[in-house]
Formats: structure tokens, C-alpha cells, sequence
């Protein structure tokens, strides 16, 4: 065999490899994907996700909630301390 | 013993589609470096291009390995998988498989294949 006989079969080669390599990796895609699809829709998934989404729905419930309990403390302070001065008037008054 | 016979094989094939390729890479380019080339030159006579070719995949391949970059790793098994299957053509377009000893150029092609495929799965899985 030449060298330039060599040379196509080596492209030869090359080239063959490429057509049944591609149509190996496009096999292995569609299969990865199709499993990919599977794990996502089986129910331990779905179980998982819902679990996911309803923790994420309590850690905003109980963030908001904390920040009432902040407002409501404002609040309390608030009055408690317009009580006092409040009692401290009435006080005042009733001795004059 | 059908059952198990029957988990043997299925931990056979998962090793097989997940085992840690890199040893086989290895030994797949060490002899695309010194086998192949030196059996082509002395069965069918061919010592030219096709040889330089040979020695420049397996060491492309040894290169990735050492490298870890699977895209590289990649690469270097689809070079490793091009230069069985040349060789393959090279003895079917001469002297054929005339013996069982040389049906194991087919068995380097499974192999370098299987190689390639068990290097793109892991690629796919870690995207």
C-alpha cells in the first residue's frame, strides 16, 4: 500500500469513525434525556419539589410574621410609655 | 444461583458503564503507540503515515489523561476510536481476520468505543 493509499484509508477511517460515532452520541443524548425526564416526573421527585416549595412558602410566612411581632412590640412600647406620662398628668391634675 | 448469576451481571454492567475508564484509556493509547504501529509495519508491511498517526493519537490521549480535562479526554478517545477503526480497514482491505488472534482488532474497536461512550455519559451527567 502507498502512502497516499494509506492517507485515505486513514481518512477513511477517520471519517467512518465520525458517522458511527455520531450516531452513538446522538443515541446516548436522547436516552440521557429521556432518563433525565423520567427522574424528574417519578413521584419521589414530585414529593421532593412539593416538599421544597411548601418550605420555602413557611420561611416566608414566618419571616413576615416575625417582622408583626416587631411592629406589635413598637407599638406596645409605644402606649406603654404614653400610659405613663399619661397616669403621671392625671396625677398632676388631681392634686392641683 | 439464577439470582445470583442475575446481580453479577447487572454489577458487571454498571462497572462497566461506571467504573473509572482512565486505566483502559491508558492501556488503549499505549498501544496505539507501540502495538499497532509495530504490527501494521511487520504483518502488512505498511510502515507510513497511517503509523505516524497512530503514535500521535495515543500520545495525544496519554497527554489528556494526564491532564484530566474530560473534554480533552474526550477528544483524545475519539482520535483512539479513529485509529482502531482505520486499522480495522487496514487488515479487512488486505489480508482479512484470518485468524482468532486477529479478531481482537475488532474487540480494541468495542473497546476504544465503549471507552469514548463512558467518557461522554460522565460529560452529559455532569452538565
Amino acid at each position: 500500500m502507498t502512502n497516499l493509499e494509506q492517507l485515505f484509508v486513514m481518512l477513511g477511517g477517520v471519517a467512518g469513525s465520525t458517522a458511527l460515532w455520531k450516531f452513538f452520541e446522538t443515541r446516548l443524548k436522547i436516552r440521557t434525556e429521556q432518563k433525565q425526564k423520567m427522574m424528574d416526573s417519578s413521584d419521589s421527585s414530585l414529593y421532593r419539589d412539593d416538599m421544597k416549595a411548601r418550605i420555602e412558602k413557611m420561611s416566608l410566612d414566618l419571616e413576615e410574621a416575625n417582622d408583626k411581632i416587631l411592629a406589635l412590640i413598637e407599638e406596645v412600647s409605644i402606649l406603654k410609655t404614653e400610659n405613663k406620662f399619661l397616669k403621671r398628668e392625671i396625677e398632676r391634675l388631681k392634686e392641683k | 444461583m439464577l439470582t445470583t448469576i442475575k446481580t453479577r451481571f447487572k454489577n458487571l454492567k454498571e462497572i462497566w458503564t461506571y467504573g473509572d475508564g482512565q486505566p483502559t484509556e491508558m492501556t488503549l493509547a499505549m498501544i496505539n503507540v507501540f502495538l499497532t504501529p509495530l504490527a501494521l509495519c511487520l504483518e502488512l508491511k505498511q510502515c507510513g503515515i497511517f503509523e505516524v498517526f497512530l503514535v500521535l493519537s495515543g500520545l495525544h490521549q496519554l497527554w489528556c489523561i494526564s491532564k484530566g480535562e474530560l473534554s480533552c479526554r474526550l477528544r483524545g478517545a475519539f482520535f483512539t476510536f479513529s485509529a482502531y477503526f482505520g486499522t480495522l480497514i487496514m487488515y479487512m482491505g488486505s489480508i482479512g481476520l484470518p485468524t482468532p488472534t486477529h479478531w481482537g482488532w475488532v474487540v480494541l474497536v468495542i473497546a476504544s468505543l465503549s471507552s469514548l461512550l463512558r467518557i461522554k455519559k460522565e460529560q452529559l451527567y455532569r452538565l
